[in-house]
């Protein structure tokens, strides 16, 4: 990456609520109109980083620029750059969609003419337009959402920063809502957006970073890491749920590294870097112990491997665990 | 780093300037949406008026025959003064409640992350309240003079003891957006909200004279703000003993609270 082109720099940020470190030490860097997915579960810091982008909370160490810009020493400067979609959207119930854009069209600063223009392109794009003049409390969760990324539009930031822009939301309105993001990055903007959803990561982001426990513990493309965690994964699928415990004590030992289990898949994948022998020496063990199940192959990794197998060495204690079971 | 191909582009946008207008501005749209979100809100409207209507019919037609206070004959006159002052305490508790609601749906994230004038935020909020104030006051001298309460003064007095009660409104106003910025959840707020004015209006001389209480009692009633703004107004509105002294107290308390609030409030909404 050419020094140039880092838009959003973060060196060395740490802070901490009371006794809580919500980051301990956060190093990432963006370029310009590409994507950075901030991958993380409940707890891992994703917020309290993000506010800080935002300039609505300072770091205690380290430093963060936007376009060369110090988000604390320059913050005003900062806020006409970017637009901010907290994690729970930000709009008044009391109000109709257009005058919540209004509103923040003069909070950005622009006359009330110009408000009520960009107020109404903002509908126009989100589809909510035969919408706009009812009020914000009739409409549907997708709505809210759209109108609240729609808010963080008005004052056509070079710089979105979203915060788990689709928790919460149906899978219709998480695929509608990724089109437009995937819109807004052709049309140059800078993005940051925190997920912890491994398939939102792959599917938005040019270049993901893994936090955890305030810490970045992996970061590059999807492709990248996919490629650290090397190999191909054998995977197995019990029939009964009770078996999966069984299943990892099992093959423990054969693949490159050890198994891991999806409770909720009723899942357990074995890294290896010998695709046949491994399947068959496997297969061999299941049968010997009697265990009935309903799937057995070989394939490519996927994110959600390399995020079990980052997250489970540095949280030794409970390594079987998916993130997805821990998040839901 | 390499900043200054960005610098150039951070600088070819117009970066908002931030001067006495754009705070005036921002001010003045945010007060539009405070005071639009409550008109919206049927029961905060009704709420803010039918309490202290209660009050007033309560004390004036079920307790009031029973209530003798020296110098005034008629009991409206002496109660009127109490219910205007309480209902400033009552209103400006309410911004504790929406102080937190807006810190906990988000709403403050988004109006901070704008180049919005900060310190226009929690002023606006505090001026939504005083033109709220303004109407719940005149409808209770309204409602007063229906129920037999005048005034016995010439009109300067009258109007400045309505704008000292005002004041003083104002000034709970910001304390309470300051415990509101403190506390940060509505269920604390409202609960914290109730504890703060309860005691307050009623160990005061709101419905009747501090003379018949125990000392201790007496004591903590005569001391607090709500007791003085009370005998400001009433001195002022019906010419009863000198006005100079419970004037001096009111305005000291009053400015004392909306300097100290305010400040502390500002400071605090810097880090929330
Ligand atoms: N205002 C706060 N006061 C105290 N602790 C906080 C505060 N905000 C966040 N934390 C703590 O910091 C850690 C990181 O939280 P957060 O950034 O919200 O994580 P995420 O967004 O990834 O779920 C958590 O342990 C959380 O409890
Ligand atoms: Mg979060």
């Amino acid at each position: 990456m050419s020094a140039s082109n880092r838009f959003i720099t973060v060196e060395g940020v740490e802070k901490s609520f009371g006794s809580t470190q919500a980051l301990a030490g956060v190093d990432l860097e963006v370029e310009q109109g590409t994507v950075l997915g901030l991958l993380g579960r409940n707890g891992a810091g994703k917020t309290t980083l993000v506010r800080i982008l935002a300039t609505l909370l300072a770091p205690d160490k380290g430093s963060v620029g936007i376009a060369g810009l110090d988000v604390v020493r320059r913050a005003r400067m900062v806020r006409s750059l970017i637009g901010f979609a907290g994690q729970f959207a930000a709009v008044d119930e009391t109000l109709t969609g257009r005058e919540n854009l209004e509103l923040v069209g003069r909070l950005y600063g622009l006359s009330r003419f110009l408000a009520h223009h960009r107020a109404d392109e903002v509908l126009q794009r989100l589809s909510l337009t035969q919408a706009a003049d009812r009020r914000v409390g009739t409409y549907s969760g997708g709505m809210r959402r759209r109108l609240d990324l729609g808010a963080s539009l008005v004052g056509r930031p070079e710089v979105l920063i979203m915060d788990e822009p689709t928790t919460g939301l149906d899978p219709r309105t998480r695929i509608e809502l990724w089109a437009f993001i995937d819109e807004l990055v052709r049309e140059g903007t800078t993005l940051l957006l925190t997920t912890q959803y491994l398939e939102e990561a792959d599917r938005l982001a040019d270049s993901i970073a893994v936090i955890e426990r305030g810490r970045v513990i992996a970061a590059g493309s999807p492709d990248q890491l996919k490629q650290r965690f090397g190999g191909d994964v054998v995977e197995v699928r019990a029939t009964n749920p009770t078996d999966v415990e069984r299943l990892v004590t099992l093959l423990n030992g054969l693949g490159s590294g050890p198994p891991m289990a999806d409770l909720r898949g009723q899942r357990v994948t074995l890294p290896t870097g010998e695709r046949v022998h491994t399947l068959l020496a496997a297969a061999r063990r299941i049968e010997e112990a009697g265990i009935s199940v309903d799937d057995l192959g070989v394939r490519r990794p996927s994110l959600d491997d390399v995020f079990l197998s980052l997250t489970q060495q540095t949280t030794p204690q409970r390594p079987t665990i998916t993130p997805a079971a821990a998040t839901a | 780093m390499s900043t200054a191909a960005f610098d150039l582009a951070a600088n070819r946008r117009t970066v908002r300037p931030q001067g006495v207008r754009a705070f005036i501005t921002d001010t003045l749209v945010l007060t539009r949406r405070n005071l639009l979100v409550s008109l919206r809100t049927p029961q905060l409207v009704v709420a803010a008026a039918i309490m202290p209507v209660m009050f007033v019919l309560l004390f004036r037609y079920v307790f009031g025959g029973s209530i003798h206070v020296a110098g005034y004959p008629s009991y409206v006159d002496f109660l009127i003064p109490g219910i205007i002052v309480q209902t400033s305490l009552f209103g400006g508790s309410s911004s504790a409640v929406s102080v937190a609601e807006d810190l906990s749906k988000g709403v403050t994230d988004r109006f901070r992350s704008l180049p919005t004038q900060r310190g226009a935020i929690l002023t606006a909020r505090t001026l939504a309240d005083l033109v709220r104030l303004t109407y719940t006051t005149g409808l209770m001298i309204a409602i007063g003079l229906l129920v037999g309460f005048r005034f016995h003064n010439s009109l300067p007095p009258i109007l400045g003891g309505i704008g000292i009660a005002l004041l003083f409104g104002y000034a709970c106003s910001w304390l309470f957006t300051l415990l509101g910025l403190v506390v940060r959840n509505v269920e604390a707020a409202t609960l914290l909200a109730f504890v703060v004015t309860f005691p307050l209006v009623f160990a005061a001389s709101t419905f009747t004279s501090t003379e018949t209480m125990p000392g201790w009692l007496r004591t903590f009633a005569n001391g607090q703000p709500v007791t003085h703004v009370i005998n400001a107004l009433r001195a002022l509105t019906q010419g009863t003993g000198s006005a100079e002294g419970p004037v001096l107290y009111a305005l000291a308390w009053s400015v004392g609270i909306l300097v100290i609030s305010a400040t502390l409030a500002t400071r605090r909404f810097r880090t929330v």
